[in-house]
């Protein structure tokens, strides 16, 4: 230290002590800006018993540690400087000494060479008794102290608010969740080739789209588990009859690699994540075609969760001979109706091991549509179905009764039947007569629209529709 | 040691000898050294018989100066002061030349002078601030160093002319003389009726005094501590209830003219807060002109220039 000027010796003190201020400084105000931040969290926890704010306890921690970060970043902004360090080490008691040669440190006039070491001097006489604590303000302390015990007391406080606000937040959540899944059949809806597409089926399209974006609205809004629930079962609905529209679109359209039967694809097994939730699915739209004396394949895509019943309706027309494996029995002519596995019966004028595709549409696990080889005039089918998960299946009045799995007279008063044994699928629920259901659906359908659950204008439809039905029966 | 220390030790040692003279009365004796080292007038306040025209005489012995004194009555004219130009005849010819009045003097007392008229006053406005005194056509340069002296009597107003605002603010220092102890009292009595007055020493000339002059010009003065001194001097512009006037810009060259003299006595090499406040009451005294609410309430100027430097305390060391 002696070997050092009188320059250097009092520019590392001053130095020494700026550093020390300004720790102390980031300290003090770091304390303080963090009991301010903890009025805000004081704050926060207070409006939760209020209001309902479920993130309180986050906010009012994000608030101290704000008030933290700001702190320390205030300390660095209005850190000290050389000039306020030797000030510090005047109040000492050096009489202005330290800052005077501080300013005067780059002079070499002998007024400064002395004024230096008058400096070091008493500095050196002072030396042991300078101490630049880091110890924060007392009452900084205490008001930081304070502010996190008040913090803590309101945060634990039990209030009705604060159970309501919790309940709000999973709904929310619940509701993200679902709107999130609805933006990915968005975005499938989206993805459907508008230019392939004719005028009614761009507006259809249009209108499915429409109404997924309002269940998503509906979502949104929902601040109950009464409100989920009831925006889920309209999205439910929706989730039916886009399916059924989508795959109605598909089977309207040629090609197997058209775009709306992936859209298809993705809607029903979206429907199918929703799970334990009844729905209606769509069944697939399948499509043979094939010129003469050539191979061609067929394709029947269906899909859907559960086993279930599906009347579809191919119709196929092939003319020629042609051989081919497939799963589906059926050809020629006629009209089919086909299973998720394709099975189908058929009347109709044809030869050849053709295969046809049958069409159906089923809900459940598995339509599936066959894949066959054929060789021949691919017939084309189209089938839809809806069923559900418990297997229902419906004896069709005679008046309606235009498949051919169906059974009885059609032309008599009775009505036809529809056979587990000839259609080969797996049934397993038990017979629903069909004015049982519609009555079912109608109650339903009345209860729903006293309850409001309906968007407005779509009343007046559903009650018409319901009650055409039942001057039918 | 160096000159600087050689003539800080100078000068204390005239503070001592003039200590000698004048028992008690170390402030007055130390307001009246800053002034001569800054080179400013000081204007004396207090009662007759405290030893004012002693501390003068003192000075002058411990100085070596010329010392003169002017009592001012109301009829005492300008040339009484400034001297005139008087008829001589030499040589069969008559010519005019000037005989220099009191004025010409290092050191000048001005006793009493709230009796003379003001113009007697203002004769002596230039010779304080110029120190130059003009007469006639021709001006004549006063002797450095010059210092005037000058006392009132604060309680005797009838018949008196008090300094006009302009004036007063060309005395650097106005320093109050109380009225010593009882312990001062009897040293003074001792001292005055004792068989042997005390021999006072010269010790240093007015060369010497000059040259310490400019050393103390020249000690360094902190931003900070210059920021203080236009702090004080603002705050008597300030909203201040008590405050009619503030000081003028010759009050903060006057604190630090005499914030720097009293480092140097102090034998310190640097300006301090503590030299600024010590001599702002003397400085600033008598530039600042109270209103009637502060006449009324008995408030002093000192009570207001301490007001002022308690409030400005805490921005010292921020």
């Amino acid at each position: 230290m002696k070997s050092m000027s009188n320059r250097e010796y009092l520019t590392e003190q001053i130095r020494r002590c700026r550093r020390r201020m300004n720790l102390a400084g980031v300290i003090d105000r770091g304390i303080f800006c963090a009991a301010a931040g903890g009025m805000g969290g004081i704050l926060c926890e207070a409006l939760s018993l209020i209001l309902p704010f479920y993130h309180a306890h986050l906010a009012a921690t994000l608030c101290f540690f704000l008030g933290l970060l700001s702190g320390i970043a205030c300390a660095v902004f209005r850190r000290a400087d050389m000039s306020r360090a030797a000030g510090k080490l005047d109040s000492f008691g050096l009489k202005e000494r330290m800052i005077t040669a501080w300013e005067q440190m780059e002079s070499e006039e002998e007024f400064a060479l002395l004024q230096r070491e008058d400096a070091r001097r008493h500095y050196d006489g002072i030396r042991d008794r300078i101490r630049i604590s880091l110890a924060p303000d007392k009452r900084h302390l205490c008001a930081l102290l304070l502010a996190a015990a008040a913090a803590a007391v309101l945060g634990f406080l039990p209030s009705p608010v604060r159970d309501r606000a919790t309940l709000l937040h999973e709904v929310r959540e619940q509701a993200k969740e679902e709107q999130s899944k609805l933006e990915e059949l968005l975005e499938a809806l989206d993805q459907i080739d508008m230019e392939s597409l004719t005028e009614e089926q761009k507006m259809q399209v249009q209108e499915l789209a429409e109404a997924m974006r309002l269940s998503r609205e509906e979502l949104g809004k929902a601040d109950s588990w009464e409100s989920l629930d009831s925006a889920m079962e309209k999205l439910d609905y929706k989730y039916g009859q886009t399916a059924q529209s989508l795959a109605s679109l598909a089977a309207q359209m040629n090609g197997a690699e058209n775009a709306g039967i992936a859209a298809a694809e993705a809607l029903a097994k979206a429907a199918a994540n929703q799970g334990g939730q009844q729905m209606a699915s769509s069944g697939s739209a399948g499509s043979g075609s094939g010129s003469d004396g050539q191979s061609g394949d067929g394709q029947g895509d269906g899909a859907g969760n559960g086993d279930g019943s599906g009347d579809g309706q191919g119709d196929g027309s092939g003319n020629g001979d042609g051989t081919g494996d497939g799963q589906g029995d059926g050809s020629g002519n006629g009209d089919g109706s086909g299973g998720g596995q394709g099975d189908g019966s058929g009347n109709g004028d044809g030869s050849g091991d053709g295969s046809g595709s049958g069409d159906g549409s089923g809900d459940g696990s598995g339509s599936g549509g066959g894949q066959g080889d054929g060789s021949g005039n691919g017939g084309q089918g189209r089938g839809t179905g809806s069923s559900n998960a418990k297997h229902d299946y419906v004896s069709i009045p005679n008046k309606v009764g235009e498949n051919s799995s169906l059974t009885g007279d059609k032309a008599g008063d009775q009505d036809s039947e529809y056979y587990r044994r000839q259609n080969g699928l797996a049934w397993e629920g038990e017979h629903v007569d069909y004015g049982s259901v519609i009555g079912e659906y109608t109650d339903s359908a009345y209860e729903g629209l006293a309850s409001g659950r309906y968007p407005t204008g779509m009343e007046s439809v559903i009650r018409d529709y319901f009650e055409s039905l039942n001057k039918r029966d | 040691m160096s000159d600087i220390e050689l003539y800080q030790k100078k000068i204390m040692e005239c503070e001592e000898e003039i200590g000698k003279g004048i028992i008690g009365q170390r402030d007055i004796i130390r307001q009246v050294m800053l002034a001569l080292l800054a080179g400013g007038n000081v204007l004396l306040e207090g009662m007759p018989g405290l030893g004012k025209t002693m501390l003068v005489r003192t000075v002058s012995q411990v100085f070596r100066l010329s010392f003169k004194r002017i009592q001012f009555t109301p009829d005492l004219m300008p040339s009484d002061v400034t001297g005139t130009n008087i008829m001589v005849k030499e040589e069969g010819k008559s010519s005019f030349r000037f005989q220099r009045g009191p004025v010409f003097a290092n050191l000048v007392l001005a006793d009493e002078i709230n009796r003379a008229t003001p113009k007697t006053q203002s004769a002596l406005l230039e010779a304080m601030q110029e120190h130059t005194v003009t007469v006639g056509n021709e001006s004549f340069r006063l002797e450095e160093p010059f210092l005037v002296l000058a006392t009132q009597n604060p309680i005797e107003q009838e018949g008196t002319y008090p300094l006009p605002e302009a004036q007063l603010d060309r005395f650097m220092l106005k320093v109050l003389v109380k009225f010593p102890s009882r312990e001062e009292l009897r040293g003074i009595v001792g001292l005055t009726e004792g068989e042997r007055p005390p021999e006072i020493q010269c010790r240093m000339d007015g060369d010497e005094l000059l040259q310490a002059r400019s050393l103390a010009a020249r000690i360094p003065l902190a931003e900070a501590v210059m920021n203080y001194i236009l702090e004080l001097v603002m705050a008597t512009h300030e909203e201040n209830p008590y405050i009619r006037e503030g000081a003028s810009p010759r009050a903060a060259q006057a604190l630090i003219r005499t914030a720097r003299a009293r480092a140097f006595m102090e034998g310190r090499l640097n300006v301090s807060f503590e030299d600024v406040k010590s001599v702002a009451y003397p400085v600033l005294r008598h530039r600042i002109l109270l209103n009637f609410e502060a006449i009324s309430e008995g408030v002093t100027e000192d009570e207001v220039i301490r007001q002022i430097i308690e409030a400005k305390e805490k921005s010292i060391y921020a």
